[in-house]
Parts: structure tokens; C-alpha cells; sequence
């Protein structure tokens, strides 16, 4: 087989992070290439940089023995590379062949030729091998109807490379099956096709290769047939655990938050219990339901069904000022958005959450306001030149700080952190790490949300295991690895 | 970073921070020169005074809105409401009322106050956008005030409430002090303490610059904007009762125009559309910039319509200018905050090394 595509060297940074470390592989005519890895592994940032959506730092794209240069999301298109997203890019309100042709209309004269459009629309559908009429509304089919249709686009315009990124993601059993036929077909064709996906038993059905990348760099690539899904696991997880993780906790107390059969729109029948002094962790994959547990029992998001005990109280009618309240804390998964406000200063940002316990009478004291705020600078080794610094102008692990400071300004006994190291350097980790421990140390409960499994198994006392927005496994992290939480983490995905 | 650098960099921080005063300051001038060449006075302590009391009543009206664009809102009712409420309780503020006029004030206020937290339920509870909630309530203010009044016009306002509310206190120089002015000032200094020295003021500037992260660190953000449009709108009342004592009368017409001349009030005043921004002076020097172009034109006797295509234009340019500006100038401090860390520990360095 001849190769298509070829990544030469690929290298990418973002401010602080090294997305891309010298990636290189190839893909084939006709070959179905799976591309695994944790997420934040570097595996959208390539696609998007072969989709011209990104630019490489430094590093060649060789297509059909011609190097791609100044590529942009036109020019990748041009050349017969297709994305196929997760999210459909498909309008709702048109027709199969109004789709099919938006953007590339086929044209007589001034207007658009109906006629035409439909006609070469139903040979498309049928080489397909699907039965549906062109002129019928995309939102009258079925999610996995409106997948081909997105790959019939694809089609249209003589793909050449296909990525498929997380296609099974919401297909039934017999949807996935439709796709593989026609994926196979693609190969037939000579369609060369990337595909991303979290589901490693896919890949030993329809794959011909696999690459795994972790922190951006490339770890292996190689035929299907010559490896096994523990060593893609290992693979994709094989990191070393430094001796980056403290632990000095005492003993564990009594039940501090306790969730007991919570169900809502991503997550059934959920329960779990942290205990005084006791760091607990929650491992799984995006989209598994964590941060909607998460942000559920810290009253942000309703619930459909079931309690949340803080202290041993039920909180009912649940808010985020009354769990605050209770002694519940929650640092966000996501702190530009849901942390800070970035147009105000560290100062306005670290007292936010407990304006009222600082000025009981309602008055600023301003004075007390910034010793406060000084103090907790001090104590994380937050890195400003003044608390009246902006946060937008703060690095990403000093900003994460900030919402730390925010919370442990607090009396909170309770602490949910939502991926608390995300984006962030290995010193800055550290810190944050260590002051996980001396608030269990000192008797807080923390259930620390992570989709790094080192800092799950190196950091907590406990581990629940989320798939598919259950509770799927429960281990004490002394006698627990990652392969089987891995494993657990896709068996529901 | 040299001293002459930075030293430049604190001028054009400053600068940037007074942009409604500089642009103030620059249609003040050019004013002034084309008045001049029709021979009138423009800069005279009569015309400036003048300029002064009239731009206090768009100074009420420019903090009703500058609050709700705080929140990252909008409030279009605000010159219904003060038509409505003045036209409700109107009959009472008159010559021939036996009340006390408080009364009837108070009440004004508190309709109006009432009708301002109706938007904000519209907002929080409906979560229907302010622009179309008040766009709503502004329709609806406006048409009870007609069915209300039919074509009948309130005329005659007791004397000692006007005097109360728009008379003239002493005169320097030939320049008038006003009520309206003392008001006006009374009125920023109440919203500069608000908003910088309470935990309410604090709220409500974090919820404008992020609802969500407000939310997650537990305010009622709900209650917080209920609080700001009740405000904004009880406010809206207060300036009914300005307008109705300046005007000796009141009707369901009044006020048609005033939430457009709100807007460009506190959007030359510095206030972000966006929320979360903005500094309640510069609503002070909004308020006199809108005036001073209104009055300017018409002492050149330029037709209406050119008027308000001037406005247009200037609203465009001011909003762009300030975007500009307050960005720059948050670049600005930003720098000079570095810049000072740099010099401390220089300092620190070179003392250790002398000792």
C-alpha cells in the first residue's frame, strides 16, 4: 500500500503546554488508522492542524508525495481532506441534497439546480446503500442517519483522507454497524481514514493500525493484529508516578458529603461518600458525567432524583449559596469560565465567595479585604506583582491558584476539585497537591475529579470509577491499577 | 523599562482612565470655536451653568441605565416609566392638591420601583432578554399612560416641590448652583459608595463580569439583578419628578426619547455593554457631553435631523474610542504593576549590595 499522508516532526505549543512534541507518522491508502490516546493527549490538535484549523509550529504534512504548505481550512478541504465531527455540522431546516450541496450548489445559470442536486444526491444515498428519499429534512432522521449523511458530503466532493472523530459516540449497536459497512466500502475505494475514538474494542474490529499519542508526543504506531488492548491501555497511560503526591492524612472520620441515588439528565443513580480526611478520587472519561455530579450536588445544576448530605444534613432545595452555606466547596473544571471573573483584579476574585463573612455589615473593609488577600498570596505562592493585577494577565496555573485561594478562604469542610491540575506545570501540580493533603490533614473531605490517572492513583484514599454516567467500580487506590481502572472507565463509555 | 517610559505610560493610563472627560473636553472646545465665529459666548459662566443643570438631569437617568449595563443588561423602560408613574400620581403634585407632595413622590418612586422589579422577574424568572423585557415593559408603560391620561395634559405643579427639586440654590460669578446639580452630585457620590464600598456593589460588578463564575461562587445572581433593574427603575422615577417639576407638567409623552439619550450617556461614560466594567464618574461626564452637543447644535440652529444623525455618529465613536482606551489602559496597568515589582526588587537588590 502506498502512502498518503504523512506527518513529518509535527510540533505545536500553547502558552504553557506542549500540545505536540515532534509527532511523526503516516497514513495509507485505504487504511482505516486509529489515533488513541487521554484526552489533552494531542490527539484533536493534529487533526485540527492537518484541517488547517491550527498551524504547526514547526514539522511537514507530506500529501500524495507534495509537501502542504501555508494550509488552511480551505485548502485542506480542497486537497479531499474531510472532518467528520462529532457535533454535525448539518442545518436542521434543508433537505438531504440542500445539505449535501450547501456551499458547493450546483448551479444553472444564476439558480440552483434542484433537480440536478437531487438526482446526484439519490446516486450518492444509494451507493451508500441507503434508502431514503434526497428531498427528506435532515431533522426528521436519526442521529446515526444524519452521521452518514455528514460522511455523504464528505463523499461528494471526492474525499480523499476522512477523519472520524469519536463517530460511535452516540450511535446505536445497529447504527455502528451501517458505518462500519460503509467505512469498508471507503477502504475498498482507496479512502484513507483517520479515527479517533475512546472505544478500544472498536478498533480491533475495523482498525488497521493504530497510533497511541500521550502529552503530545508519538508512542507507538502499529498494525492491529500485533497488539493487545492491555497494551494499548498501557500504552496510553504508561506514565511513571513521581514522588509528586504528599501524604500525611491522619485517620478517616465520619461521612462528610454523602450522595445518595442521584439521578439527572448525564448521570443515573449515582452514590458515593467522602469521609473526614479523606481524599477521594473520580476517574473516568469526559463526558462520563463527573463534573454534572459534581456541579448537581454543589446545587448548581438540578437534579431529577435522590439527596445530597453535607455534614450529615440533607440540603434541600439546593442552590450554590446554601451548599456554601452548609460548608461545600467546589473549585470548577473550567476556571476561565466558571472561576473567575478574568476583567477583575486577584483582590476582587479571592474574596468573592466569602464577601460576607469578611464585611458582616454589608460596608467594604478594605483594608482587612487586602490583608486577607495578601495572606492567602503568601501562604499558595501566588506570582503577582500586586493583588490588584487583572486575572486575564495571569498564567493558567497561577490563575487556577486564585480560584483555590477563593475556597480556602472559606470554612468549608467539603471540597469537590473538578480537574484541579489541568493545564498546569509539574511545580505548580506540586503545590497544588500539597495543600489537597493538609486540608485532609486537617479533617476536610475532598472528592477530587481527574482524568489523570498518576494524580488519581498517587493523590487519593479511594477511587470511584464514572462511565456513561454510572458508578461503575469502587477500589481502594492501595490495592487498584490504572489498566483496571482504564478498563472500567471504558466499559460503559 | 526606563523611567521617561514609564513615566509616559502612567500619563496615558490616567489619560486613558478620564476618556469621557477628555472627549468632554474636546467637544467643549470645538464648541466654543464655532460659537465663537457666530458671535456667541459659548464658555460664559450663564451658558455653563445652564449646561451643568440640564446635563444633571441626564446625570439621573445615565446611572439608571449605567447599573443595568453594569449587569450586562439593558433597561429601554426608563422613560415610560418616568411618563407612567408621573402621570399616575401626577393630579397630587399639582397647585390645587391638598396632599403633602411627598406623598404622591414617594409614591411615583415606588411604582415605579414596583415596575422595575416586574422587568427583572421578566429577566431571572422567564429568561427573556433585558433588551426584549424592557423593550416589553417600555411598550406597556407608555400605552398605560395614554389609556390612563387619554389626551389630557397634568399642568400647574406645586411650587414649593419645584423648588425642592429644580431650584436655584446661590449664583458666583454669574454661575447659577442649581438643585438638579446638587442632586445630581448627591446621587453619584450614594452610587460611588454603592458600588465601590458595599458587598452589594461588589456582587454586582463580579455577576457583570461573569454570571457564571458568580453563580459557581455562590451569589443570587437572580437577586442581584432583580435588585439592579428595581433600582435602575425606582431611579427612572426620581427623574420623572425632576423632568415633571422642570416642565410645570406632566403627560403620557413624556420622556420619549430618554432611554436612547441613558444609553449613550453611560456608554460615553465608559460603561461596557458587555457588563462589568465602568466607573460611575464618567456618567457625570457622559451626561455633560450629550448635553453640550444637544445644546451646541441647537445654538448653531442645525435642523433636527442632522441632529440626530450627529448623534449617531458620535455614539459609534465614542463607544469605540472608550472600548479602545479602557483596553489599553488595562494592558497599561498591567505593565506599570510589573514595572514597579521590577523596580522593588532592583532597589532591594542594590541595597543588599551596599550594606
Amino acid at each position: 500500500m502506498e502512502e498518503i499522508l504523512s506527518f513529518d516532526k509535527i510540533s505545536k505549543s500553547f502558552p504553557g503546554v506542549r500540545a505536540l512534541d515532534d509527532v511523526s507518522f503516516g497514513l495509507m491508502r485505504g487504511e482505516v488508522h486509529a489515533i488513541v490516546g487521554e484526552n489533552g493527549a494531542g490527539k484533536s490538535t493534529l487533526m485540527k492542524i492537518l484541517s488547517g484549523a491550527y498551524t504547526a509550529d514547526t514539522g511537514r504534512m507530506i500529501f500524495e508525495g507534495r509537501e502542504i504548505v501555508n494550509n488552511s481550512p480551505k485548502l485542506s478541504r480542497d486537497l479531499g481532506i474531510q472532518m467528520i465531527y462529532q457535533e454535525l455540522n448539518l442545518v436542521p431546516e434543508l433537505s438531504i441534497a440542500s445539505n449535501i450541496f450547501l456551499g458547493q450548489e450546483l448551479k444553472q445559470g444564476l439558480f440552483v439546480n434542484k433537480g440536478e442536486q437531487v438526482k446526484r444526491c439519490r446516486e450518492a444515498l444509494q451507493e451508500l446503500g441507503l434508502n431514503i428519499s434526497p428531498n427528506t429534512l435532515v431533522k426528521n432522521l436519526s442521529i446515526g442517519a444524519q452521521q452518514l449523511v455528514e460522511i455523504g458530503k464528505a463523499l461528494s466532493v471526492n474525499a480523499k483522507i476522512l477523519v472520524f472523530d469519536e463517530p460511535t459516540s452516540s450511535l446505536t449497536d445497529s447504527e455502528i454497524q451501517e458505518l462500519f459497512r460503509i467505512i469498508r466500502m471507503l477502504k475498498a475505494r482507496g479512502v484513507g481514514m483517520f479515527y479517533i475514538s475512546h472505544r478500544l474494542d472498536e478498533l480491533f474490529e475495523i482498525g488497521d493500525r493504530v497510533t497511541v499519542l500521550r502529552d503530545g508526543k508519538h508512542i507507538m504506531t502499529d498494525r492491529i493484529e500485533n497488539v493487545t488492548i492491555n497494551g494499548i491501555i498501557e500504552a496510553i497511560a504508561g506514565r511513571k508516578i513521581e514522588n509528586l503526591y504528599p501524604r500525611n492524612r491522619g485517620e478517616v472520620g465520619a461521612p462528610m458529603l454523602e450522595i445518595n441515588h442521584l439521578s439527572g439528565e448525564a448521570f443515573q443513580d449515582v452514590s458515593l461518600v467522602v469521609r473526614e480526611g479523606e481524599i477521594v478520587g473520580m476517574a473516568g472519561l469526559i463526558g462520563a458525567g463527573r463534573s454534572e455530579v459534581a456541579k448537581a450536588a454543589f446545587g448548581i445544576d438540578k437534579y431529577k432524583a435522590g439527596e445530597v448530605k453535607i455534614g450529615g444534613k440533607t440540603v434541600s432545595r439546593h442552590n450554590p449559596q446554601k451548599t456554601k452555606k452548609a460548608g461545600m466547596s467546589l473549585i470548577p473544571e473550567n476556571r476561565k469560565l466558571e472561576g473567575l471573573a478574568l476583567s477583575l483584579s486577584i483582590r476582587e476574585n479571592t474574596v468573592i465567595a466569602n464577601l460576607q463573612a469578611l464585611n458582616p455589615t454589608s460596608m467594604i473593609n478594605r483594608k482587612r479585604e487586602e490583608d486577607t488577600v495578601k495572606e492567602y498570596v503568601d501562604k499558595l505562592n501566588i506570582a503577582t506583582s500586586s493583588i490588584e493585577k487583572r486575572t486575564m494577565f495571569l498564567s493558567g496555573g497561577t490563575q487556577q491558584k486564585v480560584v483555590l485561594a477563593k475556597w480556602l478562604l472559606g470554612k468549608s469542610q467539603v471540597f469537590i476539585f473538578d480537574e484541579p491540575t489541568r493545564g498546569i506545570d509539574v511545580g505548580a501540580k506540586n503545590s497544588i497537591y500539597e495543600l489537597m493533603d493538609e486540608l485532609a490533614n486537617r479533617g476536610a473531605a475532598i472528592l477530587m475529579i481527574s482524568s489523570e490517572l498518576p494524580e488519581i492513583l498517587g493523590m487519593s484514599d479511594r477511587i470511584y470509577v464514572m462511565s456513561g454516567g454510572q458508578v461503575v467500580g469502587e477500589f481502594n487506590a492501595s490495592d487498584t491499577t490504572q489498566h483496571q481502572i482504564l478498563e472500567l472507565a471504558f466499559s460503559n463509555a | 523599562m526606563d523611567k521617561k517610559n514609564l513615566l509616559t505610560k502612567r500619563v496615558k493610563s490616567t489619560v486613558y482612565g478620564l476618556s469621557s472627560v477628555v472627549i468632554m473636553l474636546i467637544v467643549f472646545a470645538i464648541f466654543a470655536v464655532l460659537n465663537m465665529f457666530q458671535g456667541i459666548s459659548f464658555l460664559s459662566p450663564s451658558n455653563l451653568s445652564t449646561i451643568l443643570n440640564q446635563a444633571s438631569f441626564l446625570v439621573i437617568v445615565g446611572i439608571a441605565q449605567a447599573i443595568v449595563i453594569l449587569m450586562g443588561g439593558i433597561n429601554l423602560s426608563i422613560g415610560s416609566v418616568m411618563a407612567l408613574t408621573t402621570v399616575m400620581w401626577g393630579d397630587m403634585l399639582l397647585k390645587t392638591s391638598e396632599v403633602n407632595p411627598l406623598i404622591p413622590a414617594a409614591m411615583v418612586i415606588l411604582t415605579a420601583a414596583a415596575i422595575g422589579y416586574i422587568s427583572g422577574l421578566l429577566i431571572t424568572k422567564l429568561r427573556i432578554t433585558p433588551y426584549i423585557a424592557t423593550f416589553a415593559v417600555m411598550y406597556a408603560c407608555r400605552g398605560l399612560a395614554w389609556v390612563y391620561l387619554r389626551n389630557r395634559v397634568i399642568y400647574g405643579v406645586n411650587q414649593a416641590f419645584r423648588d425642592l427639586l429644580v431650584g436655584r440654590l446661590f449664583r458666583v460669578a454669574g454661575f447659577n448652583v442649581t438643585m438638579p446639580m446638587l442632586i445630581a452630585l448627591i446621587a453619584l457620590l450614594a452610587f460611588f459608595l454603592i458600588l465601590r464600598g458595599t458587598t452589594l456593589g461588589r456582587k454586582w460588578y463580579f455577576t457583570g463580569a461573569n454570571p457564571t463564575a458568580a453563580r459557581f461562587s455562590g451569589i443570587n445572581t437572580d437577586r442581584m439583578i432583580n435588585i439592579a433593574y428595581t433600582v435602575s427603575s425606582a431611579l427612572a422615577g426620581f427623574a420623572g419628578l425632576m423632568y415633571m417639576a422642570r416642565l410645570n407638567s406632566t403627560e403620557p409623552g413624556l420622556a420619549g426619547d430618554t432611554h436612547f439619550e441613558a444609553i449613550t450617556v453611560s456608554l460615553i461614560g465608559g460603561f461596557a455593554m458587555a457588563g462589568g466594567y465602568g466607573n460611575i464618574w464618567g456618567v457625570a461626564g457622559g451626561a455633560i457631553v450629550v448635553y453640550t452637543i444637544q445644546s451646541g447644535m441647537n445654538m448653531l440652529r442645525l435642523p433636527g435631523e442632522l441632529q440626530a444623525l450627529i448623534n449617531g455618529v458620535l455614539i459609534i465613536f465614542a463607544v469605540y474610542l472608550n472600548q479602545t482606551l479602557s483596553k489599553k489602559k488595562m494592558e497599561l496597568d498591567n505593565d506599570l504593576s510589573d514595572a514597579r515589582m521590577a523596580q522593588r526588587q532592583h532597589s532591594m537588590l542594590k541595597e543588599g549590595a551596599s550594606r
